[in-house]
């Protein structure tokens, strides 16, 4: 995603922008976030940081050309802050271990107000949770969020043709797992 | 993903949103921070990093950019095109530029009257030079003849009033041993 400055931010066009962003993203940025840390109110709690931390960037006149893969990008990292105050461990070594991707899926039981689903798809859940979580990452992002290779690539700060791999892989992987024909 | 089950759970993980509850109160919680954050609008700086680059900062390195490439493409052609003029004789495209420009700027750049006399010298043996290789090529024009005695004439006397009894016998000892050429051009100024 490119951030570039605007010429002109006039406050009350921001917050409209604001506004509309807000109603078409929250639900995305609350799940991915719940999802990462298990917790309704934690992710509640970085949903929000993740929206302030929006408006600043967009005072300051930047001109976010995906809004969607910005908003992303700010939840990825303030996920990884999270699990870096959470656990006394280096960031370098969290990203490595890919720790932080802990409870990527729900089923886990500190998961609060977790989903009412049928045996299939939990089934399916706890065979997705058994990829690895670079698989996980992607794979979430690209068909339950929708987003593009190219997002993806922006958010992950990786090439959009490592993302495409990533995806290939991933979807790979599940099709072993669970046994579907996966086209 | 095509698969009928993993549809389904997909749209069962679509099924993850807050209540409308929440949303409001959420968004509650983000309009106060909105309304005590907007006022505080910071200037971004035209020395912003590369990434987020003010457009008229944006403009003026392409300004910059246009005018130092400009300069470079100056100096390489200007330098190429004097280079090229040392050798040229009366009568070629270049021969302009070597008596018009890149010599009086060689007597400009003279440091000192001696090197000025110097340099002066060296460009009436030059001009000799080269009648003398056009008549030895049968390229001599009469229109050429006249404008090598014209230069030569105006810099002998000029130096004949700047230079030292000495120096004069000494050049014109030199200019002697060209006198066929002058001879030729009709020009006794040297004498």
């Amino acid at each position: 995603m490119q951030s570039k400055p605007s010429t002109a931010n006039e406050p009350i066009h921001v917050k409209e922008r604001f506004s509309k962003i807000y109603s078409e993203y929250i639900d995305s940025i609350f799940r991915y976030c719940l999802l990462k840390v298990s917790d309704r109110d934690i992710a509640i709690d970085l949903a929000h940081d993740v929206f302030t931390k929006y408006w600043d960037s967009l005072i300051q006149g930047m001109i976010v050309s995906h809004d969607k893969a910005f908003l992303f990008t700010i939840a990825r990292n303030r996920i990884i802050d999270w699990y870096r105050r959470k656990k006394p461990v280096s960031l370098d070594a969290l990203q490595e271990q890919e720790e932080w991707s802990e409870g990527l899926l729900p089923g886990s039981d500190n998961a609060k107000g977790a989903l009412e689903m049928d045996t299939e798809s939990r089934f399916l859940i706890s065979k997705i949770r058994e990829l690895s979580a670079t698989a996980q990452q992607v794979l979430y992002l690209r068909y339950i969020e929708d987003l593009k290779p190219k997002e993806i690539s922006d958010i992950l700060h990786i090439k959009e043709s490592a993302v495409s791999v990533r995806i290939h892989r991933g979807l790979n992987e599940l099709r072993k797992v669970t046994g579907y024909e996966i086209r | 993903m095509n698969h009928k089950n993993i549809q389904k759970a997909v749209e069962s993980l679509r099924k993850i949103v807050l209540t409308q509850q929440e949303k409001k109160a959420l968004y509650a919680r983000l309009e106060k921070y909105v309304d005590s954050h907007r006022e505080a609008m910071p200037i971004v700086s035209p020395f912003y990093s590369d990434t987020v680059t003010v457009p008229y900062m944006r403009m003026y390195k392409v300004f910059l950019s246009c005018a130092a490439l400009s300069m470079i493409a100056i100096i390489v052609l200007g330098s190429t095109t004097v280079i090229a003029s040392a050798n040229t004789l009366p009568g070629d495209v270049l021969y302009p530029v070597k008596v018009r420009v890149s010599e009086p700027l060689m007597l400009l750049l003279a440091m000192t009257s001696e090197s000025h006399q110097r340099i002066q010298i060296s460009q009436i043996e030059e001009r000799l030079r080269e009648v003398e290789t056009l008549a030895r090529e049968n390229r001599l024009a009469p229109t050429t003849v006249a404008m090598a005695k014209a230069l030569v004439g105006d810099e002998v006397i000029d130096l004949r009033d700047k230079l030292s009894r000495k120096s004069w016998e000494d050049l014109r000892g030199r200019l002697s041993a060209r006198s066929g050429i002058f001879e030729y051009m009709g020009d006794r100024s040297f004498e």
